[in-house]
Protein backbone atom coordinates (compact mmCIF):
# COMPACT_ATOMS: atom_id res chain seq x y z
CA UNK A 1 0.00 0.00 0.00
CA UNK A 2 1.52 3.35 -0.92
CA UNK A 3 -0.26 6.74 -0.11
CA UNK A 4 -0.28 8.28 -3.38
CA UNK A 5 -1.71 11.48 -2.38
CA UNK A 6 1.23 12.07 -0.06
CA UNK A 7 3.53 11.38 -3.17
CA UNK A 8 2.12 13.78 -5.17
CA UNK A 9 2.74 16.56 -2.12
CA UNK A 10 6.07 15.87 -2.12
CA UNK A 11 6.50 16.31 -5.66
CA UNK A 12 4.42 18.80 -6.37
CA UNK A 13 5.45 21.46 -3.84
CA UNK A 14 8.88 22.42 -5.00
CA UNK A 15 6.96 22.38 -9.07
CA UNK A 16 4.60 24.60 -7.83
CA UNK A 17 7.06 27.07 -5.88
CA UNK A 18 9.08 26.97 -9.28
CA UNK A 19 5.92 28.37 -10.89
CA UNK A 20 6.48 31.89 -9.19
CA UNK A 21 10.23 31.95 -10.61
CA UNK A 22 9.44 30.94 -14.69
CA UNK A 23 7.58 32.77 -17.35
CA UNK A 24 6.25 31.70 -20.36
CA UNK A 25 6.58 28.45 -22.18
CA UNK A 26 8.54 27.21 -19.33
CA UNK A 27 5.86 27.92 -17.07
CA UNK A 28 3.14 26.48 -19.19
CA UNK A 29 4.81 23.36 -19.08
CA UNK A 30 5.62 23.06 -15.76
CA UNK A 31 1.72 23.81 -14.63
CA UNK A 32 -0.04 21.53 -16.99
CA UNK A 33 3.35 18.84 -15.77
CA UNK A 34 1.37 19.51 -11.96
CA UNK A 35 -1.88 19.04 -13.81
CA UNK A 36 -1.13 15.85 -15.75
CA UNK A 37 0.30 14.34 -12.19
CA UNK A 38 -3.53 15.37 -10.72
CA UNK A 39 -5.47 14.18 -13.47
CA UNK A 40 -3.37 10.80 -12.99
CA UNK A 41 -4.38 10.34 -9.49
CA UNK A 42 -7.84 11.46 -9.94
CA UNK A 43 -8.03 8.59 -12.85
CA UNK A 44 -6.43 6.04 -10.55
CA UNK A 45 -9.55 6.74 -8.41
CA UNK A 46 -12.00 6.29 -11.42
CA UNK A 47 -10.31 3.23 -12.34
CA UNK A 48 -10.35 1.64 -8.58
CA UNK A 49 -13.75 2.51 -8.18
CA UNK A 50 -14.66 0.82 -11.79
CA UNK A 51 -12.76 -2.26 -10.47
CA UNK A 52 -14.95 -2.27 -7.33
CA UNK A 53 -18.17 -1.39 -8.63
CA UNK A 54 -18.32 -4.10 -12.28
CA UNK A 55 -16.24 -6.96 -9.83
CA UNK A 56 -14.11 -7.54 -13.40
CA UNK A 57 -10.60 -7.77 -11.38
CA UNK A 58 -7.79 -5.34 -11.17
CA UNK A 59 -6.30 -6.82 -13.86
CA UNK A 60 -8.89 -7.17 -16.56
CA UNK A 61 -10.01 -3.53 -15.61
CA UNK A 62 -6.36 -2.31 -15.72
CA UNK A 63 -6.12 -3.99 -19.48
CA UNK A 64 -9.47 -3.10 -20.84
CA UNK A 65 -11.44 0.27 -19.01
CA UNK A 66 -8.14 2.20 -17.38
CA UNK A 67 -6.80 3.16 -21.33
CA UNK A 68 -10.54 5.01 -21.33
CA UNK A 69 -10.62 6.08 -18.21
CA UNK A 70 -6.60 7.69 -18.43
CA UNK A 71 -7.12 9.15 -22.05
CA UNK A 72 -10.46 11.19 -21.19
CA UNK A 73 -8.81 11.92 -17.73
CA UNK A 74 -5.96 13.59 -20.00
CA UNK A 75 -7.84 14.74 -22.86
CA UNK A 76 -10.80 17.00 -20.50
CA UNK A 77 -7.74 19.62 -19.53
CA UNK A 78 -6.40 19.50 -22.78
CA UNK A 79 -9.99 20.15 -24.58
CA UNK A 80 -10.67 22.67 -21.86
CA UNK A 81 -7.72 24.85 -22.61
CA UNK A 82 -8.19 24.31 -26.51
CA UNK A 83 -11.89 25.82 -26.05
CA UNK A 84 -11.04 28.35 -23.17
CA UNK A 85 -7.85 30.26 -24.58
CA UNK A 86 -8.01 29.47 -28.28
CA UNK A 87 -4.18 28.58 -28.01
CA UNK A 88 -1.58 28.32 -30.99
CA UNK A 89 -0.62 25.14 -32.34
CA UNK A 90 2.98 25.11 -30.41
CA UNK A 91 1.09 26.07 -27.00
CA UNK A 92 -1.60 23.39 -27.36
CA UNK A 93 1.41 20.97 -27.82
CA UNK A 94 3.63 22.18 -24.92
CA UNK A 95 0.28 21.73 -22.34
CA UNK A 96 -0.72 18.21 -24.55
CA UNK A 97 3.56 16.89 -23.86
CA UNK A 98 3.33 18.69 -19.77
CA UNK A 99 0.09 17.22 -19.22
CA UNK A 100 1.20 13.70 -20.22
CA UNK A 101 4.40 13.44 -18.54
CA UNK A 102 3.08 14.67 -15.68
CA UNK A 103 0.87 11.78 -16.05
CA UNK A 104 3.47 9.70 -16.43
CA UNK A 105 5.67 10.61 -14.36
CA UNK A 106 3.61 10.03 -11.21
CA UNK A 107 2.25 6.42 -12.70
CA UNK A 108 5.79 5.36 -12.89
CA UNK A 109 6.63 6.82 -9.36
CA UNK A 110 3.63 5.33 -7.39
CA UNK A 111 4.72 2.38 -8.90
CA UNK A 112 8.31 2.24 -8.66
CA UNK A 113 7.14 2.63 -5.17
CA UNK A 114 4.82 -0.33 -4.88
CA UNK A 115 7.16 -2.47 -6.77
CA UNK A 116 10.74 -1.90 -6.01
CA UNK A 117 13.29 -0.27 -8.08
CA UNK A 118 16.07 -2.25 -7.77
CA UNK A 119 16.31 -3.83 -10.94
CA UNK A 120 17.70 -1.55 -13.44
CA UNK A 121 16.34 -3.32 -16.63
CA UNK A 122 12.71 -3.10 -15.94
CA UNK A 123 13.04 0.77 -14.11
CA UNK A 124 14.10 1.12 -18.09
CA UNK A 125 11.61 -0.55 -19.86
CA UNK A 126 8.96 0.91 -17.21
CA UNK A 127 10.45 4.03 -18.19
CA UNK A 128 10.77 3.55 -21.80
CA UNK A 129 7.84 2.21 -22.60
CA UNK A 130 4.50 3.57 -20.41
CA UNK A 131 6.07 6.55 -19.93
CA UNK A 132 6.61 7.17 -23.43
CA UNK A 133 3.41 5.70 -24.28
CA UNK A 134 1.46 8.29 -22.37
CA UNK A 135 3.56 11.18 -23.91
CA UNK A 136 2.68 9.51 -27.55
CA UNK A 137 -0.94 9.47 -26.68
CA UNK A 138 -1.15 12.65 -25.76
CA UNK A 139 0.95 13.98 -29.03
CA UNK A 140 -1.34 12.15 -30.71
CA UNK A 141 -4.56 13.60 -29.38
CA UNK A 142 -3.20 17.28 -29.67
CA UNK A 143 -2.21 16.71 -33.48
CA UNK A 144 -5.68 15.31 -34.25
CA UNK A 145 -7.01 18.40 -32.49
CA UNK A 146 -4.76 20.49 -34.41
CA UNK A 147 -5.11 18.89 -37.78
CA UNK A 148 -9.35 19.17 -36.96
CA UNK A 149 -9.05 22.83 -36.01
CA UNK A 150 -7.28 23.32 -39.44
CA UNK A 151 -9.48 21.95 -41.26
CA UNK A 152 -12.52 24.25 -38.91
CA UNK A 153 -13.82 20.55 -37.98
CA UNK A 154 -13.84 20.58 -34.32
CA UNK A 155 -17.06 18.93 -33.88
CA UNK A 156 -17.64 16.16 -31.70
CA UNK A 157 -16.76 13.74 -34.41
CA UNK A 158 -13.52 15.91 -34.73
CA UNK A 159 -12.89 15.25 -30.84
CA UNK A 160 -14.08 11.76 -30.76
CA UNK A 161 -11.85 10.49 -33.82
CA UNK A 162 -9.06 12.16 -31.80
CA UNK A 163 -9.70 10.31 -28.49
CA UNK A 164 -10.57 7.33 -30.09
CA UNK A 165 -6.99 7.09 -31.65
CA UNK A 166 -5.29 7.89 -28.37
CA UNK A 167 -7.34 5.41 -26.50
CA UNK A 168 -6.92 2.33 -28.67
CA UNK A 169 -2.99 3.01 -29.38
CA UNK A 170 -3.32 2.84 -25.42
CA UNK A 171 -5.25 0.38 -25.16
CA UNK A 172 -3.60 -1.90 -27.57
CA UNK A 173 0.01 -1.19 -25.57
CA UNK A 174 -1.72 -2.64 -22.47
CA UNK A 175 -3.14 -5.33 -23.89
CA UNK A 176 0.02 -6.54 -26.00
CA UNK A 177 2.31 -6.36 -22.56
CA UNK A 178 -0.28 -8.15 -20.78
CA UNK A 179 0.92 -11.64 -21.34
CA UNK A 180 4.64 -12.25 -21.93
CA UNK A 181 5.76 -13.22 -25.32
CA UNK A 182 6.23 -11.59 -28.70
CA UNK A 183 3.55 -9.10 -28.12
CA UNK A 184 5.45 -7.57 -25.08
CA UNK A 185 8.73 -6.89 -27.20
CA UNK A 186 6.01 -5.29 -29.88
CA UNK A 187 4.43 -3.76 -27.04
CA UNK A 188 7.51 -2.04 -25.56
CA UNK A 189 8.96 -0.98 -28.71
CA UNK A 190 5.94 0.45 -30.17
CA UNK A 191 6.04 3.75 -28.34
CA UNK A 192 9.13 4.73 -29.11
CA UNK A 193 9.10 3.86 -32.46
CA UNK A 194 5.63 6.02 -32.21
CA UNK A 195 7.19 8.93 -30.79
CA UNK A 196 10.06 8.34 -33.31
CA UNK A 197 7.39 8.37 -36.48
CA UNK A 198 5.31 11.38 -34.54
CA UNK A 199 8.71 13.79 -34.53
CA UNK A 200 7.98 14.47 -38.69
CA UNK A 201 4.93 15.39 -38.06
CA UNK A 202 5.47 17.43 -35.17
CA UNK A 203 8.14 19.43 -36.55
CA UNK A 204 6.10 20.38 -39.37
CA UNK A 205 3.77 21.98 -37.19
CA UNK A 206 6.20 23.63 -35.23
CA UNK A 207 7.66 24.90 -38.50
CA UNK A 208 4.75 26.00 -40.17
CA UNK A 209 3.76 28.50 -36.81
CA UNK A 210 7.35 30.05 -37.04
CA UNK B 1 -8.57 -24.13 -41.43
CA UNK B 2 -10.81 -22.90 -38.06
CA UNK B 3 -12.80 -20.21 -37.56
CA UNK B 4 -10.10 -18.15 -35.64
CA UNK B 5 -7.02 -18.37 -38.41
CA UNK B 6 -9.32 -17.11 -40.43
CA UNK B 7 -10.96 -14.33 -38.41
CA UNK B 8 -6.53 -13.34 -37.82
CA UNK B 9 -6.51 -13.47 -41.43
CA UNK B 10 -9.49 -10.91 -42.10
CA UNK B 11 -8.09 -8.73 -39.64
CA UNK B 12 -4.79 -8.83 -40.96
CA UNK B 13 -6.18 -7.86 -44.69
CA UNK B 14 -8.03 -5.24 -43.20
CA UNK B 15 -5.27 -3.68 -41.29
CA UNK B 16 -2.88 -4.29 -43.99
CA UNK B 17 -5.45 -2.23 -46.55
CA UNK B 18 -6.10 0.26 -44.18
CA UNK B 19 -2.35 0.80 -43.65
CA UNK B 20 -1.88 1.22 -47.38
CA UNK B 21 -4.97 3.61 -47.86
CA UNK B 22 -3.12 5.66 -45.06
CA UNK B 23 -0.27 6.00 -46.67
CA UNK B 24 -1.85 6.76 -50.59
CA UNK B 25 -3.79 8.96 -48.52
CA UNK B 26 -1.45 11.40 -46.88
CA UNK B 27 0.13 12.98 -49.90
CA UNK B 28 -3.25 14.60 -51.40
CA UNK B 29 -3.55 15.88 -47.37
CA UNK B 30 -1.96 18.79 -47.46
CA UNK B 31 -3.29 20.65 -49.99
CA UNK B 32 -5.56 23.22 -48.16
CA UNK B 33 -8.84 22.94 -47.16
CA UNK B 34 -10.07 21.27 -50.34
CA UNK B 35 -8.58 18.43 -48.91
CA UNK B 36 -10.26 18.20 -45.80
CA UNK B 37 -12.48 15.26 -46.93
CA UNK B 38 -9.25 13.38 -46.96
CA UNK B 39 -7.39 14.68 -44.02
CA UNK B 40 -11.16 13.10 -41.93
CA UNK B 41 -11.19 9.51 -44.19
CA UNK B 42 -7.25 9.10 -43.57
CA UNK B 43 -7.87 10.24 -39.52
CA UNK B 44 -10.82 7.44 -39.63
CA UNK B 45 -8.74 4.94 -41.08
CA UNK B 46 -5.92 5.42 -38.33
CA UNK B 47 -8.65 4.31 -36.19
CA UNK B 48 -10.07 2.10 -37.62
CA UNK B 49 -6.49 0.29 -38.40
CA UNK B 50 -5.80 0.46 -34.54
CA UNK B 51 -9.09 -1.06 -33.89
CA UNK B 52 -8.48 -4.26 -36.15
CA UNK B 53 -4.84 -4.33 -34.58
CA UNK B 54 -6.45 -4.94 -31.07
CA UNK B 55 -8.88 -7.20 -32.39
CA UNK B 56 -5.81 -9.01 -33.90
CA UNK B 57 -3.99 -9.05 -30.22
CA UNK B 58 -6.98 -9.82 -28.68
CA UNK B 59 -7.48 -12.82 -30.48
CA UNK B 60 -4.12 -14.37 -30.39
CA UNK B 61 -3.88 -13.71 -26.69
CA UNK B 62 -7.03 -14.92 -25.72
CA UNK B 63 -8.65 -17.02 -28.68
CA UNK B 64 -12.34 -17.93 -27.89
CA UNK B 65 -12.89 -15.30 -25.03
CA UNK B 66 -15.39 -13.28 -25.59
CA UNK B 67 -13.79 -9.47 -25.55
CA UNK B 68 -15.45 -7.55 -22.50
CA UNK B 69 -15.96 -3.23 -23.04
CA UNK B 70 -12.67 -2.53 -24.09
CA UNK B 71 -11.12 1.11 -25.67
CA UNK B 72 -11.70 -0.04 -29.14
CA UNK B 73 -15.24 0.15 -28.96
CA UNK B 74 -14.38 4.36 -29.04
CA UNK B 75 -11.83 3.12 -32.05
CA UNK B 76 -14.74 1.98 -34.05
CA UNK B 77 -17.03 4.89 -32.53
CA UNK B 78 -14.57 6.95 -33.43
CA UNK B 79 -14.46 5.63 -37.10
CA UNK B 80 -18.02 5.96 -37.75
CA UNK B 81 -18.41 9.51 -36.78
CA UNK B 82 -15.77 10.07 -38.80
CA UNK B 83 -17.06 8.65 -41.98
CA UNK B 84 -19.95 10.62 -40.93
CA UNK B 85 -17.87 13.74 -40.91
CA UNK B 86 -16.60 13.67 -44.17
CA UNK B 87 -19.79 13.12 -46.15
CA UNK B 88 -20.93 16.27 -44.18
CA UNK B 89 -18.04 17.35 -45.04
CA UNK B 90 -18.60 17.68 -48.81
CA UNK B 91 -22.59 18.05 -48.92
CA UNK B 92 -22.49 20.92 -46.28
CA UNK B 93 -23.37 22.80 -49.40
CA UNK B 94 -26.43 20.46 -50.41
CA UNK B 95 -28.22 20.36 -46.97
CA UNK B 96 -31.91 18.73 -47.93
CA UNK B 97 -33.18 17.49 -44.79
CA UNK B 98 -34.53 14.24 -45.03
CA UNK B 99 -38.53 13.66 -44.87
CA UNK B 100 -40.45 13.01 -41.09
CA UNK B 101 -41.09 9.51 -42.31
CA UNK B 102 -37.69 8.86 -44.06
CA UNK B 103 -35.92 9.62 -40.62
CA UNK B 104 -38.18 7.70 -38.68
CA UNK B 105 -37.48 5.19 -41.03
CA UNK B 106 -34.05 5.08 -40.29
CA UNK B 107 -34.46 5.70 -36.69
CA UNK B 108 -36.54 2.90 -36.53
CA UNK B 109 -33.94 0.30 -38.28
CA UNK B 110 -31.19 1.72 -36.22
CA UNK B 111 -33.33 1.07 -32.83
CA UNK B 112 -34.25 -2.19 -33.85
CA UNK B 113 -30.83 -2.93 -35.05
CA UNK B 114 -29.12 -2.41 -31.64
CA UNK B 115 -32.30 -3.61 -30.00
CA UNK B 116 -31.32 -6.93 -31.83
CA UNK B 117 -27.55 -6.37 -31.07
CA UNK B 118 -28.31 -6.57 -26.68
CA UNK B 119 -30.73 -9.41 -27.50
CA UNK B 120 -27.95 -11.56 -29.17
CA UNK B 121 -25.12 -10.76 -26.53
CA UNK B 122 -26.77 -9.29 -23.37
CA UNK B 123 -23.86 -6.03 -23.75
CA UNK B 124 -25.97 -3.22 -23.51
CA UNK B 125 -23.08 -0.62 -22.80
CA UNK B 126 -20.91 -1.73 -25.61
CA UNK B 127 -24.15 -2.40 -27.74
CA UNK B 128 -25.92 1.17 -26.72
CA UNK B 129 -21.91 3.15 -26.80
CA UNK B 130 -21.28 1.83 -30.30
CA UNK B 131 -25.02 1.95 -32.08
CA UNK B 132 -25.39 5.89 -31.15
CA UNK B 133 -21.97 6.83 -33.51
CA UNK B 134 -23.18 3.97 -35.72
CA UNK B 135 -26.83 5.07 -36.54
CA UNK B 136 -25.62 8.55 -37.14
CA UNK B 137 -23.48 7.09 -39.85
CA UNK B 138 -26.36 5.34 -41.40
CA UNK B 139 -28.24 8.34 -41.34
CA UNK B 140 -25.86 10.58 -42.52
CA UNK B 141 -25.53 8.13 -45.71
CA UNK B 142 -29.30 8.18 -46.15
CA UNK B 143 -29.81 11.52 -46.51
CA UNK B 144 -26.45 11.49 -48.67
CA UNK B 145 -28.21 9.25 -51.00
CA UNK B 146 -31.42 11.74 -50.69
CA UNK B 147 -29.16 14.56 -51.52
CA UNK B 148 -27.66 13.53 -54.30
CA UNK B 149 -30.36 11.73 -55.95
CA UNK B 150 -28.17 8.32 -56.22
CA UNK B 151 -30.90 6.36 -55.74
CA UNK B 152 -34.38 5.85 -58.10
CA UNK B 153 -37.51 6.14 -56.22
CA UNK B 154 -38.41 2.06 -57.35
CA UNK B 155 -34.79 1.47 -55.52
CA UNK B 156 -35.38 3.49 -52.03
CA UNK B 157 -38.57 1.38 -51.87
CA UNK B 158 -36.53 -2.12 -52.84
CA UNK B 159 -33.61 -1.10 -50.03
CA UNK B 160 -36.67 0.01 -47.40
CA UNK B 161 -38.67 -3.62 -48.02
CA UNK B 162 -35.60 -5.42 -47.93
CA UNK B 163 -34.87 -3.41 -44.11
CA UNK B 164 -38.30 -3.99 -42.90
CA UNK B 165 -37.19 -8.20 -43.97
CA UNK B 166 -33.96 -8.44 -42.62
CA UNK B 167 -35.16 -7.04 -39.12
CA UNK B 168 -38.75 -9.30 -39.14
CA UNK B 169 -36.09 -12.23 -39.87
CA UNK B 170 -34.10 -11.68 -37.01
CA UNK B 171 -37.08 -10.93 -34.69
CA UNK B 172 -38.76 -13.82 -35.92
CA UNK B 173 -35.54 -16.27 -35.36
CA UNK B 174 -35.26 -15.04 -31.79
CA UNK B 175 -38.54 -16.32 -30.97
CA UNK B 176 -38.71 -19.59 -32.91
CA UNK B 177 -36.65 -22.18 -31.01
CA UNK B 178 -37.73 -25.23 -33.32
CA UNK B 179 -37.08 -26.29 -36.93
CA UNK B 180 -37.92 -22.87 -38.06
CA UNK B 181 -34.81 -21.33 -36.85
CA UNK B 182 -32.68 -22.46 -39.58
CA UNK B 183 -34.16 -21.24 -42.60
CA UNK B 184 -34.97 -17.70 -41.10
CA UNK B 185 -31.60 -17.31 -40.39
CA UNK B 186 -30.71 -18.09 -43.83
CA UNK B 187 -33.06 -15.78 -45.29
CA UNK B 188 -31.74 -12.99 -43.03
CA UNK B 189 -28.39 -13.87 -44.66
CA UNK B 190 -29.01 -13.68 -48.09
CA UNK B 191 -30.75 -10.29 -47.61
CA UNK B 192 -28.20 -8.96 -46.22
CA UNK B 193 -26.06 -10.35 -48.87
CA UNK B 194 -28.01 -9.51 -51.53
CA UNK B 195 -28.16 -5.53 -50.15
CA UNK B 196 -24.31 -5.15 -49.79
CA UNK B 197 -23.65 -6.58 -52.93
CA UNK B 198 -26.44 -4.93 -54.60
CA UNK B 199 -24.57 -1.38 -53.59
CA UNK B 200 -21.14 -2.81 -54.01
CA UNK B 201 -22.28 -2.97 -57.87
CA UNK B 202 -23.85 0.34 -58.07
CA UNK B 203 -20.79 1.51 -56.35
CA UNK B 204 -18.62 0.29 -59.11
CA UNK B 205 -20.74 1.18 -61.88
CA UNK B 206 -20.80 4.72 -60.71
CA UNK B 207 -17.30 5.11 -60.52
CA UNK B 208 -16.44 3.25 -63.82
CA UNK B 209 -18.68 5.93 -65.18
CA UNK B 210 -17.53 9.01 -63.30
CA UNK B 211 -20.41 10.14 -62.26
CA UNK B 212 -20.46 13.05 -59.84
CA UNK B 213 -18.12 12.39 -56.90
CA UNK B 214 -20.54 13.16 -54.41
CA UNK B 215 -22.98 10.52 -55.80
CA UNK B 216 -19.99 8.31 -55.84
CA UNK B 217 -19.46 9.34 -52.26
CA UNK B 218 -22.82 8.69 -51.34
CA UNK B 219 -22.88 5.30 -52.97
CA UNK B 220 -19.61 3.83 -51.71
CA UNK B 221 -20.49 5.06 -47.96
CA UNK B 222 -23.92 3.17 -47.75
CA UNK B 223 -22.49 0.14 -49.07
CA UNK B 224 -19.88 0.55 -46.36
CA UNK B 225 -22.79 1.19 -44.11
CA UNK B 226 -25.25 -1.32 -45.02
CA UNK B 227 -21.81 -3.97 -44.74
CA UNK B 228 -20.80 -3.03 -40.84
CA UNK B 229 -24.95 -3.36 -40.24
CA UNK B 230 -24.78 -6.93 -41.85
CA UNK B 231 -21.94 -7.42 -40.46
CA UNK B 232 -23.11 -7.04 -36.68
CA UNK B 233 -26.24 -8.91 -37.70
CA UNK B 234 -23.74 -12.18 -38.73
CA UNK B 235 -21.86 -14.78 -36.92
CA UNK B 236 -19.24 -17.43 -37.34
CA UNK B 237 -18.25 -17.78 -41.22
CA UNK B 238 -20.98 -15.13 -42.76
CA UNK B 239 -19.26 -12.59 -40.46
CA UNK B 240 -15.90 -13.31 -42.11
CA UNK B 241 -17.54 -13.64 -45.56
CA UNK B 242 -19.46 -9.81 -45.19
CA UNK B 243 -16.31 -8.28 -43.37
CA UNK B 244 -14.50 -9.21 -46.74
CA UNK B 245 -16.84 -7.76 -48.22
CA UNK B 246 -16.84 -4.50 -46.92
CA UNK B 247 -13.13 -4.08 -47.14
CA UNK B 248 -14.06 -3.70 -50.85
CA UNK B 249 -15.65 -0.44 -49.96
CA UNK B 250 -12.62 0.84 -48.31
CA UNK B 251 -10.59 1.53 -51.65
CA UNK B 252 -13.90 2.87 -53.27
CA UNK B 253 -14.34 5.23 -50.40
CA UNK B 254 -10.84 6.13 -51.10
CA UNK B 255 -11.30 6.58 -55.03
CA UNK B 256 -14.82 8.48 -54.19
CA UNK B 257 -13.09 10.69 -52.32
CA UNK B 258 -9.78 11.10 -54.48
CA UNK B 259 -12.34 12.33 -57.59
CA UNK B 260 -13.89 14.57 -55.06
CA UNK B 261 -10.86 16.80 -53.44
CA UNK B 262 -9.17 16.58 -56.81
CA UNK B 263 -12.15 17.88 -58.74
Amino acid sequence: MIYAENILICIAVPLIISLSFIHGSAKRFTASFLLGMGVCLLAAYISGFINVASGMGSEDTAIFISPIIEEIMKFLPILFFLFMFMPNDRALLIVAVGICAGFATFENCCYILSTGAERLTYVLIRGMAVGVMHVVSGLAVSFGLVVARRYNMLTIAGVVGALGISTTFHALYNLMVSEPGVGTAIGYALPIVTAAALYLPYRKIIAAED
Amino acid sequence: MTLLTVELSTDIIGMLLSLVLIVISLPLIDKGRKSMPMALFSFALVSFMFSLAYWIVYDSLRPEARMPLAANEIGESAWFLLLAAVLDAVLRDRKVPLKTFETLFTLVFVIASVALWIAWSGEWVQDIVGGIPFGYFLYTCVRALRQTDALREIEWRVLGIYCVAIIAGHVGSLFITIGGKKPLDYYCIVLMFSIVIWLLIKSFVSLKRKEDPKVSMAITFSACAFGFSSLYMSSGWFYEFILLLTYITLPLMYIAIKREVSE
